[in-house]
């Protein structure tokens, strides 16, 4: 039985292919650009072409995140909530606090025993402290968003960036390019800000041990490091903290699978 | 979460408060030509004494709300956003100064005339909040009109609340002079008592309503309430006000007995704190129908417009249950820990579990102690909380997506609860 989670987000679409023993066959990240059916299709496709299967291949499809309504023929869906917590719990047994950092929100789940969630927590309406944020400062320092993490921790001399708001922090991070500040110490800044911004809604749900850092974010090491300096405690970062949504679609969608065929 | 179908049963009698809501804005308007004087008014006023006078009156909120739909709020809005007032002043009273500002520039074009309400004659208001006097100021100069601000003193402790009542029954009977020099006429407290005696009357058939939505399936949500409110607030004290209440009643025992729901398969009821967002109702109890969810009771349907015990408003003493309706008021919504209290009440009476919780972004004063409500509620009777940002009327602070993901998310962690 071959199960496909999918988990269509703001930027990126993507795709975890699992059998009946939960074992992940392929997982695929694709943009997600103007066209959120288009790229689910695109993140489905790839990964059936990486495991060597065809989509009649698949006995199941669950859709996830923000464009689940636009997943190709899901049999059923549910949050980007559920899921991230599902897919960080099958890896990490030990986790009781997920941060998941996206493209236009970030989330904190509190998890039980089960790895059922026990609340959560997410941004409002405003894209401080997402990956859309980091995304704004990349283009305004003109660097590779991929690099900042790297770049971050060459950072000699933090500078504060103090507007949480995407747009005052743009034009406050060009003030600071004028006044020739280093690079490195605006991204780590810039980190530190995001850190605190994510922080308080950690400290509201609750930080328990392990915490783990899932979504495009969890990418930056600078962003990882400014949390755990925030929250004081250590961060794990699954080895693809991008595809946790879709690992946790599938897994939900196997369980269902095999209800369904048990006829119950 | 699998979303299948389920349809949403509403009820018959909550499609008259249409027209109900039709006839008391058709009469706001035609007021000059009835030759009856039209008061404008801000906060949980005393609608009893203007009916006793037998004057008409516009009231903010609800016409804020009743705006908060229609096509031709972004107008009004804009207009008091040109006029230099931020976009986080509350969004009823930037709707009315939009409303005020065209009826000043006798601009009856601008957005359709069932939108409008004329000029007004007299203002009467409650400083309930910060805004409520603002606004009130901001039409009085801007009319220049006869005035009466009643000052209302929040009940932060408990033993403050019946030395607040006497202060506030003070103010009222301050207003009855202020009703007497405005009319010319001398106050009728018979008429009073007889409109009171309605109230009242209205107010047990909304009580018994609400204990029939207790049944499961649940037979009323608190969608339903909502739409019930217009019979409870503006048209309060009218026959038209008890036969509503007593057909409601009357098609909520129906359903009881034929074990009838408001949701053909209902698997949670939650609970729902603060103002609601106006322009959202039908897609968010849509939304949750189709996850077997309903909401069936909430602070502002069972403990406002005379929703807390009823039973005690002494009709030979009317004037004192008009000061204690308002007092009560500011005693739910200013002191956090008694809300919580009444919240616990509730959620156990109506069997509910979970906490539906709007974070209003033009109303903060309402705001107060939302993530205490959720820890103490959790901790004291062990249901959760959530919470959805949004507005009472302006939908620039909402988010589709956004809220139906929490939505979701909430109802699924509900699930694994059960499991």
């Amino acid at each position: 039985m071959i199960v496909a989670g999918i988990d269509v987000g703001s930027l990126t679409a993507k795709t975890v292919l699992i059998d009946e023993t939960q074992k992940i066959l392929a997982s695929s990240i694709v943009l997600t650009r103007a066209k959120s059916r288009k790229a689910a299709q695109e993140a489905l496709d790839k990964a059936l072409n990486l495991a060597g299967l065809k989509a009649g291949d698949i006995s199941y499809t669950l859709g996830t995140g923000y464009g689940r309504e636009n997943v190709p023929s899901p049999n059923s869906t549910l949050s980007e909530i559920t899921c991230h917590a599902r897919g960080a719990f099958f890896l990490i047994p030990e986790v009781r606090t997920v941060i998941d950092i996206g493209g236009q929100d970030s989330k904190v789940i509190s998890i039980g025993d089960r790895g059922n969630v026990v609340d959560f927590n997410m941004n409002d309406k405003c894209a401080a402290g997402t990956g859309r944020f980091l995304d704004v400062m990349a283009h305004a320092l003109e660097v590779d968003l991929n690099d900042m993490g790297k770049l971050s921790l060459q950072s000699k001399k933090e500078v504060q960036v103090s507007s949480m708001c995407t747009v005052f922090a743009e034009s406050e991070v060009i003030s600071l390019i004028a006044d020739n500040c280093d690079i490195a110490d605006i991204i780590a800044g810039i980190h530190t800000s995001i850190a605190r911004r994510v922080g308080s809604m950690v400290t509201r749900v609750g930080v328990r041990e392990k915490v783990v850092m899932t979504g495009g974010v969890a990418k930056n090491i600078g962003v990882v490091k400014a949390l755990e300096k925030e929250l004081g405690v250590t961060i794990t970062v699954p080895k693809e903290p991008q595809i946790m949504g879709a690992l946790g679609a599938a897994l939900h969608g196997l369980d269902r699978a095999i209800k369904e065929a048990a006829g119950q | 979460m699998e979303t299948q179908e389920r349809t949403i049963n509403r009820l018959e009698t909550t499609a008259l408060t249409k027209g109900l809501m039709a006839r008391y804005y058709e009469d706001l308007r035609n007021s000059k030509r009835d030759g009856v004087l039209l008061g404008w008014t801000t906060g949980p006023v005393p609608f009893e004494l203007m009916r006793t006078m037998d004057l008409r009156f516009e009231h903010l909120e609800s016409y804020g709300a009743y705006l908060a739909a229609r096509r031709g709020q972004d107008k009004l809005k804009r207009l008091s956003e040109d006029d230099g007032y931020s976009v986080d002043v509350c969004s009823y009273a930037r709707l009315t100064q939009g409303v005020a500002m065209l009826e000043d520039m006798g601009d009856t074009t601008s957005v359709s005339p069932e939108l409008l309400v004329p000029k007004p004659d007299f203002m009467l208001g409650v400083n309930a909040c910060q805004i409520m006097g603002h606004i009130y100021d901001f039409h009085h100069r801007l009319f220049n009109v006869p005035g009466f601000m009643i000052d209302c003193v929040p009940t932060w402790r408990e033993e403050d609340f019946e030395r607040n009542v006497a202060f506030t029954r003070k103010q009222m009977e301050k207003v009855v002079t202020f009703l007497e020099e405005l009319t010319g006429r001398r106050f009728d407290y018979d008429r009073l008592k007889e409109i009171m005696g309605r109230v009242k009357e209205a107010a047990l058939l909304r009580v018994e309503c609400m204990e029939l939505s207790k049944n499961f399936p649940s037979p009323m949500s608190f969608f339903d309430h909502l739409i019930s409110l217009g019979p409870m607030h503006v048209w309060r004290g009218t026959p038209e006000s008890v036969e509503y209440f007593k057909k409601l009643k009357a098609e909520l025992e129906i359903r009881v007995a034929n074990k009838v729901g408001t949701l053909s398969s209902e698997r949670h009821r939650l609970y729902f704190d603060n103002l609601p967002i106006w322009f959202k109702l039908g897609a968010i109890s849509e939304k949750l129908g189709s996850l077997g969810t309903t909401i069936v009771a909430g602070t502002y349907t069972h403990r406002c417009f005379y929703g807390y015990e009823p039973e005690n408003i002494d009709l030979d003493d009317p004037m004192d249950a008009v000061a204690r309706e308002l007092t009560y008021l500011t005693w739910i919504f200013a002191n956090v820990p008694y809300r919580i209290s009444q919240i616990a009440q509730i959620v156990n009476d109506y069997h509910l579990d979970g906490l539906l919780i709007h974070s209003a972004r033009t109303c903060q004063i309402f705001d107060i102690g939302q993530p205490d409500i959720i820890d103490q509620i959790e901790r004291k009777i062990g249901v959760p909380g959530v919470i959805i940002d949004g507005d009472p009327t302006d939908p620039a602070y909402y988010s589709d997506a956004q809220t139906e993901t929490r939505l979701e998310a909430f109802v699924e962690s509900l699930d694994a609860r059960v499991k």
